[in-house]
């Protein structure tokens, strides 16, 4: 069994491994899940009803021993944007899959009587009743899970954020300990599982095959030159930042810049975000004994994650990005790493996205339901979507849905989807990538702030909204071909300085995939992948008005540069238009 | 006016004070003249291969970008580098 299609069929509870259709063999990830939900799902459908679908495709490379691979793309229509979603994770539950000889799994369907789980292993595949662990919080039920199924066992599963077909739930998966801390968050998809009546799936690899490789020799070489340049680069390197400080260790750097939104997108600069920063959160890990670094997956060689921790080591959460903590924290005025960290562990156990948690927490605080700055308010709305009172779900639902409840004019959201944690006023390219990605707001899908807050030289200025079209599309095109290796996004660092680095990734590629790419190749493959995307949210009626960002960030400046957003939308227009 | 200097990382040590607002930025308040960021650099006894990115008054900067009373100069230390080369090469 390599190589294969799982269908998994709600209305009947059948499953059938199929061979993956010509046309599929080469890709993988978000190139995997795109081209399936463009070609089976009809756009104009209820992302609730049974014609949406939903699909896991690990990336290209993963499963094999190629370093920072075990990610794995999810897809479907979005119940937030209304549009087509690939969200992006990184799991131990990837590798499994793919060592499975799973390529992609197809759910579609909706089976009424709540809620199945789906068992895969070596054996084959089965269904399970999964009501013991329904209506719980995630830790308990992965803890169960892990009780009943061993400690071995990878799982994935939608929340009770989920179970309430909210739009901003997630799809949740298994850290190494086993935590519900890694997200595939953005977009809603937790709702979609929930809705198929699938409430977990269960790996267990023991016995896989594992992963085809058509030339190994030219595998080997390509993972030995990444690794060499992984473990070179300031970045990515053992010590360097990313293991040292974790993602986090952008509230610095992006708090001087003014670009950090703070109080719901009201300024860029805030001297307590620091309280916040990597820097303060890896010290006081280590004074509690926490775990740092620590890696997603079983073979990341940068390791920038953490298991962050009550004070004396208690109860651990998981990690805490710097999205997370940038959206619970400093934008909702609050600089407490923990209050944060309780305010992630409720996200994790109630399977909300952080990102879009934070945005409707910022929201909820200007439309007067609470404070900013009121930590212990914002624990108790957790409580409120827990019980799923009417402000509970009404927050669950996101933060453009919870500013219209509320009569709240100034939403950060593109196409539904709130933004994550860089003011497109002070980094313009990031407003760029934000209102043309197919996905709604955000930051992974076309990363500009490299080159232009990051770079060296610093020749792009982050203020000025002059060539940023070009710079966007190249970013997202390259993202949409690395969402699809399977390799983490912030290999990127060290490939795009080394150049034996990316040389590397794309030999690894190609020794699995028994291709003959070169780095040419790179953007005409991530083109047709957002060209099938675009195609899609056309036809589901997205058009281009909806490439925009919110009127009062056109309207209203940012301090501390005191910059609105003035990229044309001509030039917004122009990113795809090529 | 001084020129208020901000220091990251392993930088802090540089500094006998950290910022009220969150009481962990080193701070040191200059009031000497200095002309560019490399001067100020080199009154720190700090070299380019030690540095990771400078921002003054929210924007990134070189060595040799002018300095002013009053300017709120950030200095990042190697380990706490982001970056990427390759637009520029
Ligand atoms: S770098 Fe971080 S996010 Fe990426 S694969 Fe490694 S641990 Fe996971």
């Amino acid at each position: 069994m390599r190589n294969k299609l799982l269908r998994v069929n709600m209305n009947s509870l059948t499953t059938k491994f199929e061979d993956l259709p010509k046309s599929l063999r080469n890709l993988g990830g978000r190139g995997l899940t795109s081209s399936i939900v463009k070609e089976e799902v009809p756009p104009t459908c209820h992302p609730l009803r049974s014609n949406n679908k939903l699909v896991f495709a690990p990336g290209m490379v993963t499963g094999t021993s190629a370093p920072s691979s075990g990610r794995l793309s999810v897809g479907g229509k979005s119940p937030l944007t209304g549009g087509i979603k690939e969200s992006n994770v990184g799991t131990n539950f990837a590798q499994a899959l793919a060592r499975l000889g799973v390529k992609v799994i197809i759910v579609e369907g909706q089976f009424d009587d709540r809620y199945k789980l789906l068992q895969v292993d070596s054996e084959g595949v089965s269904f399970a009743d999964a009501t013991p662990w329904s209506d719980i919080g995630l830790y308990e039920a992965y803890e169960g899970l892990r009780q009943e199924f061993g400690d071995q066992v990878d799982i994935c599963g939608t929340g009770i954020v989920g179970e309430m077909e909210a739009a901003n739930s997630g799809i949740v998966f298994n850290d190494p300990e086993g935590l519900p801390s890694r997200y595939s968050g953005r977009g809603g998809l937790g709702a979609v599982m929930a809705s198929r009546g699938l409430k977990f799936i269960v790996l267990d690899d023991e016995g896989a095959p594992g992963v085809d490789l058509a030339d190994e020799e030219q595998f080997r070489k390509g993972t030995k030159k990444l690794t060499n340049a992984l473990t070179e680069h300031d970045v990515t390197k053992p010590g360097g930042t990313l293991n040292s400080y974790g993602t986090d260790a952008m509230v610095d750097v992006i708090n001087e810049a003014g670009a950090l939104p703070q109080f719901n997108f009201s300024k860029g600069r805030d001297d307590r975000a620091a309280k916040v920063s990597g820097e303060a959160k890896a010290e006081e890990i280590k004074n509690r004994e926490g775990t740092r670094p620590h890696a997603c997956h079983d073979g990341c060689v940068i390791q920038c994650s953490e298991i962050w921790t009550k004070p004396g080591g208690e109860d651990p959460v998981g990690v805490l990005e710097y999205e997370s903590v940038w959206s619970l924290g400093p934008n909702c005025g609050i600089y407490d790493l923990d209050t944060v960290g309780e305010l992630n562990r409720a996200c994790n156990d109630l399977g909300l996205d952080t990102i879009e948690a934070g945005a409707t927490i910022a929201v909820a605080m200007e439309g007067g339901l609470l404070d900013f700055g009121d930590g212990t308010g914002a624990l108790e709305l957790m409580d409120e979507i827990r019980e799923g009172t009417s402000k509970g779900r009404i927050l669950a639902n996101g933060a453009e849905f919870a500013g219209q409840a509320l009569g709240v004019t100034r939403v950060p959201a593109v196409k539904g989807q709130a933004m994550p944690a860089y003011d497109p006023r002070a980094i313009k390219g990031m407003g760029v990538t934000y209102a043309t990605t197919p996905m709604g707001a955000d930051h992974t899908a076309g990363y500009t702030v490299s080159p232009e807050i990051l770079s060296v030289g610093g020749e792009e200025d982050p203020l000025s909204s002059e060539g940023k079209s070009t710079l966007s599309r190249e970013i997202q095109y390259a993202t949409a071909f690395i969402d699809s290796t399977g390799y983490c996004l912030f290999t990127t660092f060290a490939t795009a300085d080394i150049p034996k680095g990316e040389e590397g990734l794309i030999e690894s590629v190609n020794g699995v995939l028994g291709t003959d790419y070169t780095a040419d190749d790179i953007l005409e493959i991530g083109k047709k992948i957002i060209e099938k995307e675009r195609q899609f949210n056309k036809e589901a009626g997205f058009t281009k008005e909806d490439d925009r960002l919110p009127e009062f960030m056109v309207e209203e400046e940012l301090p501390p540069h005191d910059e609105s957003f003035d990229v044309s939308v001509e030039q917004l227009d122009e990113v795809f238009e090529t | 006016m001084a020129i208020q200097c901000r220091l990251y990382g392993k930088f802090k040590k540089l500094a006998s004070k950290t910022d009220s607002a969150s009481g962990t930025v080193g701070i040191i308040e200059l009031q000497e003249k200095f002309c560019k960021v490399e001067d100020l650099l080199g009154y720190l006894d700090l070299n380019e291969e030690q540095i990771s990115h400078i921002i003054v008054n929210g924007r990134y900067v070189g060595q040799g970008k002018d300095l002013e009373d009053g300017d709120r100069v950030a200095i990042f230390p190697k380990e706490l580098s982001l970056l990427y080369k390759w637009y520029f090469d």
